[in-house]
This record gives structure tokens, C-alpha cells and sequence, in this order.
């Protein structure tokens, strides 16, 4: 209890000594309002505000406010986002004034494949590093697996950031495992962000407006996972007019419907289902035809703007795959829910307070006779309310703090037999419950002309609760860092530092991550996984912002990293911890990447060259091994090019060093039969993975027209590369002393057409 | 678990398959020692060879001139080489295990020939008889090609028991291989009275499982150890192989031979307890 008071102590020491800092400050006014789109109403998230001539402003926050406080005088505001018109307005400032505005698109500007800074040289001049901003329509650009645009895809793309194996959705950050990312959706943890066994993520990106992901520089507000967060953000409805878009695909269909609810409320709603059980019904096997096989996701979004100082959000989304015949089966899927009211206590002072509700749950079915008939259920839940803070006392600084609360409900499994004349009887591994408490404050501020410090403190303690009560506490301060020197409005120079902690770890044996992974609590006797990372940067823009350089260089160190025993069984198991292994880790890389924001040209090249290790007791007898995501070499390159008016073409390959993998190196013979003896943990690798995506967009309507619609062709692995999915050692039938090694590949030449429509 | 994941392999995940060549070292040969001792009584074999590369198309080495011998109390078999089959090593015909006795067996060898013997031992107890009174043959919901033989009696009565079942067609073994064993345990049955549940599956488009109507089958059931169920278990999903996201990192499969000289060894040494029932085939 002492060392927690300490701990506290010391977060209000920091406080206080920001507050003080700030408050030295003279009379100032204040300008402030909403940047939106002027034809949907869209917040602008991230759009800039400066005083023109000067390096002097700030950036919209989530909910697309601004505050901008100065000294009494006249000024000219210039709004800018990326693919909008510039937009300037004069300002005599004597009181505080409240400033509304709305940019215009800007087709001729606007390109294709661009992951975005906010303003044009927002990567050099903003004091963050190790985060990636990608839009929707970024996203809807780059050529997607069977057609399906796709959020996860796309990141997977960005530098520092691995496929966990083909198709699938789970990535890895910096060397990190697929379960060290927090993936928020609308402010909601999403636990599994997989379809179709992960080679679809749950993300509609019909519905979302904005992604952004933090590799590590995670901001002080966020925090619970080791190595990244992914932040996405739906639309929140054009409140405009009534708008529909949609898609028709090889295997799935969407619809998106959004409008204005009266004067002050709009809505979205969007859902899409796949067909692909429809196909099945050409399959040879008559227990295949009868199969299961489909997914769905639907979110909707309702906000309510009360008055200028009040605004609320009401999102959801729900998902459910189902897969299974017969004779077994499988369903999972998310929910999430969050309620949020934006309130601004003066012009200064924003703040957001959400609830907030998530959860996850699959379950598992066996039918292959009425005694042998089984079921499994399995899931966790999240309460949670979080209170947020910007405080903008003037133009060089910019506070935030808050406080966060979670409660997490994990259910480890509950099953067993079905039916009388089951002869499984039931079981049912006891709920578990924590509370996690999370204070935390930050500060951005220009400590010099050319100088911008950004330090914040996040403060987190995280209970296990039994019987209601809490029965023991971990906590930890988790210091942010980040110092930025700009040396024009062409090149700067980042350093920063974090601190992440990460109480609840994954079971989870396999290193793509399944629907079957189960979430579980750190405890006394699992201590909760904590990084150090440290990054220093340099960023470089050429030809008026057209083209940007950016190389940032990582070290990352890991404590308390969890693995877990040769032949670990984490279904249903009462004994799970048992299975468990501890260690530590580091991983280090340098990250380059060269990028043209706009022109009928567009696009990114990035080159990542990096290593990740662990060292776990119990594991590979003690001795350091590659992490599963240790891929030295990793190239992207994106880039798309508008033919004409009416036809783009989009093109992404990408390389990557062969993932690590234990490999036979000797064998001996039982019962007929030959048995391997493995090399040491990950010693080998696959064959390097290198694949050519691309796809066409046809334009069929005229520009301008109320009802648009394209036609998006795209070939997944174009030049049909027979990429190791994995690799199997057999014996072969008629000379049963011969071993071989056998590779799965499993797409080549994947053609695809998708027709979307918008009106 | 194994069901859904064949229907997710079928159905998903329509791969293709390529033979491929892997430069691997190959890992420093260990003695590998694999034997049992079981309730029947009969001349009962340890088979002890060398570990290869696994590329190596060459059958295992048997290793000759070793010394072996069971162990229970004061009473000892001895066992000697096989004049046919180097490196196979047998009992007399009369040696039959007791339920509930604890096996040990002793292997004295110089298996990196540097005139030095080691000494590698393991043991085991050998579990309780089940009681099988009955089979049948039915077709099986697993697909339109397989049939599954049922089995009605009763499991000891103790917390947890291990099983395996083998399948004798006209006396000649069906299961014959690793793949092929058919390993389960009771600890979420609710009863020990078994009431034709499925034991195993023949999957009728396979030669060597394929049953004609007069066939006398003959259903063993063998009481394991746990440790002998989790070799079995582990060695089959090693053999099997690993997709990315329901596969577990590779791993050896662990041995209950231990080496007091500190080589490394491979195998097993078990002892189970065995009952059968019979039935001719008539579908």
C-alpha cells in the first residue's frame, strides 16, 4: 500500500508541476469549434489549425474539436486536412470565440493510396513518432484478398508491422506477439479482430473513417498491451443528406446507410455477410455440402449534438462467424458497445466521458454420435468508463488527462456433454474477475522555436477481484517521452521513449492467434509483461511535401514475456497457469520509408530491418531463440496510378524474410512409425514470402453524378508465388523409410471482382 | 477438436501441396528404446536402436550386444537378442506383467563406442484391467465411408484411466502404426460404464481397413498410463504437423528413458494391462 501512495503522490507531484507551468501563463482568449467535412459533417480528426505565416497551432482531437488560446489582436486561422481545400479565416480576437468549419474536398488534390500525416508536413513538424494514420478510402485503394477491403491488411503493410502468416489478420509490431496489440474500435477492445479463421478482420471499412496505429509511441490515454495500439474510428453518419454505399463481391455483399436525423442527430448503419457456405453446395462430399460457413458484422452509429458545448455518440458492433456440418461445429464473435457524451466545460476545456462494453466468446460443438456429443463455451466481457481531458491553456501547450476504469469478466470454459445419453459429464472452469484503475496526464509543448517536448505519465494498477473483493494489486508507472527538433519545415530529428505493461496475456499457442485463444489475468503468480521502448527518428520531405522520408530506429526490451510448455494444452484446463513459461525478450530495427502523398502517382515504399529474440525458462532449455515474428528483411511497396478520370491501378508486393520455424533434424522409429527430433526453437526458416497484389477500378458513372458506381477487379498473388503457408514431413506409402517435406501453399492467381455503388 | 479441424482443412482451406527439399544438420544420434510389458502372457520384446537424420531413407540401426533386463521387486526377466533381428531384445515366452506392479527397465550399453557402457533406465507401473464384454460395427456420421466399432463394458474404478484400442481383423492387427492408435482418457465421463461408444473409425476407402462381411474382428483394449497417453498423444501430433493457427510451436516429445551417463535418449518403456471381446462382421 506504501509504495502505491508513493506511486500516486508522485503522479500529483507531475500534475501540479504541469498545472503551475501553465498557469504562469498571461490573459489570453481562446478560438475554438469543430472542423468537419462540408459535405457529410464528418469530424476531420486530426485537421490543423495554424496561425497563417507561423509554425503556431494545434490539430482537431477525435472528435474533430479545436482550441487554439492567443493574445488579443488579429489573426488569419488556416484549416487545413489532407485531400481538402485550404481554408483561411480572420479573426479579431477580444473575447473567446467559437469557430465552426467545414473543408471542402478537393478531388484534384486528393490521392489514392496515401497513409496520411494530418497537414502535408505534419510528419515532420508534429512531435510524434512510430504512428501511421490510413483512411478509408486509403485502404479501399490497395488491392485486397478475394476482393475484401480489408483495415488489417492495410496495416499490415506499413513498416514495423508483420503478417503473423499468410492471409491471416493477426500482425505483429516491432517483434512483438499478435497478442501485444490493443485494437480499439470506437474507444471498445476488440478481443478477436478475425473472420473466417483470421483471413478476414471484423472491420467493415464502409464504416470506418479513420485508423491509426501506434508502434510505439502509444499515447499516455491508452495503454494495456506491450506493443501497439490500433485506434479505429467509425463515421459517425452524414448529417448532410441520406447517403447509401455498398458492394457486391465473389463472397460477401455489404450496405452502408447513413443520414441526418433532424437538425441535430445523424446515423449509420452498416452490415455485411459473406456467401461463401453457397459454394459448398458444389462440393463432392455430401457432408461438406451441408456445411456451415458464413460470417457477419454489423455496426451502427448514432450521434446527437444536444448543443455547441454537447454532443452524444451511441456505436455498436456486432459480429458472429459460424463454420461446421453435421458432426462438429464452430461459432465466435465480438460485440461492443460504447456510449459517449463530448462535453466542453469552457473553450479551453474538452472532455469526453465513455462507457463502454466489449466482449468475445466462441463456442465449440461435437456431434459425431449422441454419446460422444460435446460442447464448449468460452469468452470474456468489459465494463469500463473513461473520463478525458484536453486542456488547451495556449498555443504551445496541450494537456490531457484522465482517468480510466475496467472491469474484465473472463470465463475459461464451461462444457461437457449433451444429452442424456452423452458420457461426458459437465464442467465448468471457474469466472475470474479484475478491475483495472488508470490515471494518467500528458503535455505537448514548444520548449523552443525549433524544440516540442511531449511527457506524459500514465499511472495503472490492476486488481484481481475474488469474491467481490480485491484480492491483490499489481501497478505501475508507465512514463511517455518525446522530444522533437525541428530544423525547418523540411527535416526534424524524434527521440522517444514508453514504458507499456500489459496485464491480461493471452493463451494462445499458436503464433498466427486462433478463435479458440483464451484471455487470462495476470495474478500473483503471473506477472504482468512490461517493455521499454526506445526510438529516435529522423523525418525529411521533398518537393513541396510531395514525397516524404521517414527512418526511425527502435530498441525494444521485454520482461515477463510469456510462452508456454512443449505440448501446453490451454483448452478447458483447470491447471492452465501450470502450462505456462516466463522470460524476457528484446527486439531491435531500423524502419524506412519513402512515400508520395499526392498526384496521379501515389504511394509508399518501406524497408524494415529488425530482430526480435526471447529467452524463457523452460523453452528451448533456457537458451535464447527467435521470436516467432523474427523477420529480418521486410519490404512494401503500394502504390497506385490513376490511368484517367475513370480508371486506377493499384499495386502492392511485398517481401518478407521466411518466419522462423523448428525444423526435424533427426528421427526415430516406434510402432511403425516415424517420430521427429526437432532442431532448436525457430533455428530455421520458411523460403522468404514475396507476393504481387493488384487491382483495377473502373469508374462507371459519370463524375458528379447523385448514384456512382465502379467496378474493382483485383488479382490476389499475381504472379502466382507458392508462398509456404507451412511446411509438413511425411513418409511415403509404398517406401515407408523415406521422409519428405511437404509445403501448403494456399493462394495463387486468387481473381476477384467486387461492384460498389454509392448514392 | 480433430473433427472440426479436418472439416476446416477440407472446406477453408482447399491448399496445394508441394514437395519441397529442406537442408537441415542433422541432430547427434541418440539411442532410442522402446518397449513394453503387458498382462499378457508371452514373450515380450524391447527393441533398442539409433536415431538418423531424418532425411535418411535407411531403416533404423539396431544396436546389438546390450544388456537388458525387467525389473519388478526381487524378480527379474532377462532379456536377450534376437538372433534374427539385431537389436531387438526378448523375454522368455512365459512372462506376463501383474496389475498394479511397478516394471523397471534396465539397459547397460556403449552406445558411443568409447569402451565405456552407459547405463539408461526407466519404469512404469502397470494399470488396471478394463472389462469389455461386447462389440458391434456401425456406419459412422463422420462421413458416408466410414464405419465405427462400438464398445460396451466397464472402466476401473479410479480416478482417471487411460486407454488405447487396437483392432484385429482375422487376427491380423488393423491399427497397426502410431497413427493409428486410438488414445482417450475418462476424466470428463461421467460414468465408468461404457455403452457402445465409439472406440475407433475405419474409413472404408483405405485398403488396409476395409471389413467383409465374415471377418472376425477383435477389439483390444489396452489400460495405459497416463505418461504413455501423452507420448502416444504427443508423438501422433508431432507426426501430424502443425497448421499456423491451431498448431503449437514443434516440440519433442518427451521419453521416460532416463541416461545416468547423460546421453541423450529417446523411446519409451511402458507397461499395460490388456482384455479383449470378438465378434464376426456382419453388416
Amino acid at each position: 500500500m506504501k509504495r502505491i501512495n508513493n506511486r500516486i503522490y508522485l503522479l500529483l507531484l507531475f500534475i501540479l508541476s504541469t498545472i503551475f507551468a501553465l498557469s504562469a501563463q498571461g490573459r489570453k482568449y481562446t478560438v475554438s469549434g469543430s472542423i468537419r467535412d462540408a459535405a457529410s459533417g464528418e469530424d476531420l480528426i486530426g485537421a490543423e489549425v495554424v496561425i497563417a505565416g507561423t509554425r503556431t497551432g494545434t490539430v482537431a482531437n477525435n472528435y474533430g474539436y479545436y482550441s487554439i488560446s492567443l493574445d488579443e489582436g488579429s489573426y488569419v486561422l488556416a484549416f487545413s486536412y489532407i485531400g481538402y481545400l485550404r481554408k483561411e479565416v480572420k479573426v479579431e480576437l477580444k473575447a473567446d470565440y467559437r469557430l465552426n468549419v467545414e473543408l471542402e474536398d478537393d478531388a484534384r488534390e486528393l490521392s489514392e493510396v496515401v497513409v496520411s500525416a494530418e497537414r502535408r508536413n505534419a510528419n515532420v513538424v508534429t512531435s510524434g513518432m512510430g504512428s501511421e494514420k490510413l483512411s478509408a478510402k486509403a485502404i479501399k485503394a490497395i488491392p485486397a484478398l478475394m476482393g475484401e477491403v480489408d483495415v488489417i491488411k492495410a496495416v499490415q503493410l506499413l513498416p514495423g508491422v508483420q503478417s503473423t502468416s499468410e492471409g491471416s489478420s493477426g500482425f505483429s509490431v516491432r517483434g512483438g506477439g499478435h497478442d501485444q496489440n490493443l485494437i480499439l474500435l470506437d474507444e471498445a477492445t476488440v478481443y478477436n479482430a478475425s473472420h473466417l479463421m483470421g483471413f478476414f478482420s471484423v472491420f467493415n471499412n464502409d464504416a470506418v473513417k479513420d485508423v491509426t496505429l501506434y508502434k510505439g509511441d502509444i499515447p499516455a490515454s491508452f495503454g494495456g498491451r506491450l506493443s501497439s495500439l490500433l485506434d479505429i474510428r467509425t463515421k459517425d453518419g452524414n448529417n448532410q443528406r441520406y447517403a447509401a454505399t455498398g458492394g457486391i463481391g465473389l463472397i460477401s455483399s455489404r450496405i452502408t446507410a447513413e443520414g441526418p436525423l433532424g437538425d441535430k442527430a445523424s446515423a449509420i448503419v452498416s452490415a455485411r455477410r459473406t456467401y461463401a457456405d453457397m459454394f459448398l453446395a458444389f462440393a463432392q462430399e455430401e457432408s461438406q455440402r451441408n456445411a456451415t460457413l458464413y460470417f457477419y458484422d454489423m455496426n451502427a452509429k448514432l450521434n446527437y449534438r444536444i448543443d455547441d458545448n454537447n454532443r452524444l455518440f451511441l456505436a455498436g458492433y456486432l459480429g458472429r462467424d459460424r463454420f461446421g456440418a453435421d458432426i462438429a461445429g464452430m461459432g465466435f464473435g465480438n460485440k461492443t458497445a460504447t456510449l459517449r457524451w463530448n462535453h466542453i466545460f469552457s473553450p479551453k476545456l474538452f472532455s469526453n466521458f465513455t462507457l463502454i462494453g466489449s466482449s468475445y466468446d466462441y463456442y465449440l460443438r461435437s456431434e459425431i454420435s449422441s454419446q460422444l456429443s460435446q460442447e464448449l463455451t468460452s469468452g470474456l466481457e468489459d465494463y469500463g468508463l473513461k473520463a478525458d481531458f484536453s486542456y488547451h491553456p495556449n498555443p504551445v501547450n496541450n494537456v490531457k488527462f484522465g482517468y480510466q476504469f475496467i472491469y474484465h469478466v473472463f470465463m475459461p470454459g464451461e462444457g461437457g456433454g449433451v444429452g442424456p445419453e452423452s458420457i461426458a459429464g459437465r464442467i465448468s472452469l471457474p469466472k475470474e474477475f479484475a478491475a483495472e484503475n488508470v490515471f494518467y496526464v500528458t503535455n505537448e509543448t514548444d520548449i523552443a522555436s525549433k524544440l516540442k517536448l511531449r511527457y506524459g505519465l500514465r499511472y495503472s494498477m490492476f486488481h484481481n477481484v475474488e469474491n467481490g473483493r480485491l484480492s491483490n494489486t499489481m501497478q505501475q508507472l508507465e512514463p511517455r517521452l518525446g522530444l522533437t527538433y525541428v530544423f525547418s519545415d523540411l527535416h526534424s530529428v524524434k527521440a522517444g521513449y514508453s514504458r507499456t505493461v500489459q496485464y491480461i496475456q493471452l493463451a494462445s499457442n499458436s503464433s498466427a492467434g486462433s478463435p479458440l485463444d483464451l484471455w487470462f489475468q495476470a495474478s500473483e503468480t503471473v506477472k504482468p509483461q512490461l517493455c521499454d521502448q526506445f526510438a529516435v527518428g529522423y523525418f525529411r520531405n521533398f518537393g513541396d511535401d510531395e514525397y516524404e522520408f521517414s527512418s526511425e530506429v527502435y530498441y525494444k526490451d521485454m520482461k515477463d514475456v510469456v510462452d508456454f510448455k512443449d505440448h501446453a494444452n490451454l483448452i478447458i484446463n483447470k491447471d492452465m497457469k501450470q502450462e505456462l513459461r516466463f522470460g524476457k525478450g528484446y527486439a531491435y530495427g531500423l524502419e524506412l520509408m519513402l512515400r508520395k502523398t499526392n498526384g496521379p502517382l501515389s504511394g509508399w515504399i518501406s524497408y524494415t530491418l529488425s530482430k526480435s529474440r526471447r529467452r524463457i525458462d523452460g523453452v528451448n532449455e533456457g537458451l535464447e531463440y527467435r521470436s516467432p515474428y523474427d523477420k529480418p528483411h521486410n519490404i512494401s511497396i503500394v502504390v497506385n496510378y490513376e490511368l484517367s478520370s475513370k480508371l486506377s491501378l493499384s499495386a502492392n508486393w511485398v517481401y518478407a524474410s521466411g518466419t522462423p520455424v523448428t525444423y526435424p533434424t533427426g528421427r526415430f522409429k516406434v510402432e511403425d512409425s516415424y517420430v521427429p527430433i526437432y532442431s532448436a526453437r525457430n533455428e530455421y526458416r520458411y523460403p522468404d514470402y514475396h507476393r504481387l497484389d493488384l487491382s483495377l477500378t473502373w469508374q462507371l458513372s459519370k463524375p458528379g453524378n447523385r448514384f456512382s458506381h465502379e467496378l474493382n477487379f483485383s488479382l490476389y498473388n499475381a504472379y502466382g508465388r507458392k508462398n509456404a503457408w507451412t511446411i509438413m514431413f511425411r513418409q511415403e506409402s509404398d517406401r515407408p523409410d523415406v521422409s519428405y517435406a511437404e509445403k501448403i501453399y494456399l493462394f495463387t492467381f486468387l481473381p476477384s471482382i467486387t461492384w460498389n455503388f454509392k448514392f | 477438436m480433430a473433427a472440426l479441424l479436418s472439416l476446416f482443412m477440407a472446406i477453408i482451406l482447399p491448399s496445394c501441396e508441394e514437395r519441397i527439399n529442406i537442408d537441415t544438420k542433422a541432430s547427434e544420434a541418440r539411442p532410442v528404446i522402446y518397449g513394453y510389458i503387458t498382462t499378457d502372457t508371452m514373450r515380450h520384446s524391447v527393441s533398442i536402436t539409433k536415431s538418423s537424420h531424418y532425411f535418411s531413407t535407411a531403416a533404423p540401426e539396431g544396436i546389438s550386444g546390450a544388456a537388458v533386463v525387467i525389473r519388478q521387486g526381487a524378480e527379474s526377466y532377462a532379456m536377450t537378442e534376437s538372433a534374427s533381428d539385431p537389436g531387438v531384445y526378448q523375454t522368455i515366452d512365459s512372462v506376463a506383467g501383474q496389475v498394479g506392479m511397478t516394471y523397471t527397465l534396465h539397459v547397460t550399453m556403449d552406445f558411443d563406442g568409447d569402451g565405456q557402457t552407459e547405463e539408461y533406465t526407466a519404469e512404469s507401473m502397470l494399470p488396471p484391467v478394463s472389462q469389455l464384454d461386447s462389440i458391434a460395427v456401425q456406419k459412422s456420421a463422420l462421413s458416408d465411408h466410414h464405419l465405427e466399432v462400438l464398445v460396451w463394458g466397464r472402466l476401473p474404478e479410479q480416478e482417471v484411466n487411460h486407454f488405447n484400442f487396437r483392432l484385429y481383423r482375422n487376427n491380423v492387427i488393423v491399427n497397426d502404426s502410431l497413427q493409428g492408435f486410438s488414445v482417450g482418457d475418462d476424466s470428463f465421463m461421467q460414468r465408468k460404464v461404457i455403452v457402445g461408444v465409439s472406440a475407433l473409425y475405419l474409413n472404408q476407402q483405405r485398403e488396409s481397413s476395409v471389413l467383409t462381411p465374415g471377418d472376425f474382428l477383435t477389439l483390444q483394449i489396452d489400460g495405459i498410463t497416463s505418461e504413455y497417453a501423452g507420448f502416444i498423444n504427443d508423438a501422433q501430433s508431432e507426426r501430424r504437423g502443425s497448421i499456423p493457427m491451431f498448431g503449437a510451436p514443434p516440440a519433442n516429445v518427451e521419453t521416460n528413458i532416463r541416461s545416468l551417463s547423460g546421453i541423450r535418449a529417446s523411446g519409451f518403456f511402458t507397461a499395460y494391462s490388456i482384455n479383449r471381446a470378438s465378434m464376426y462382421y456382419r453388416p
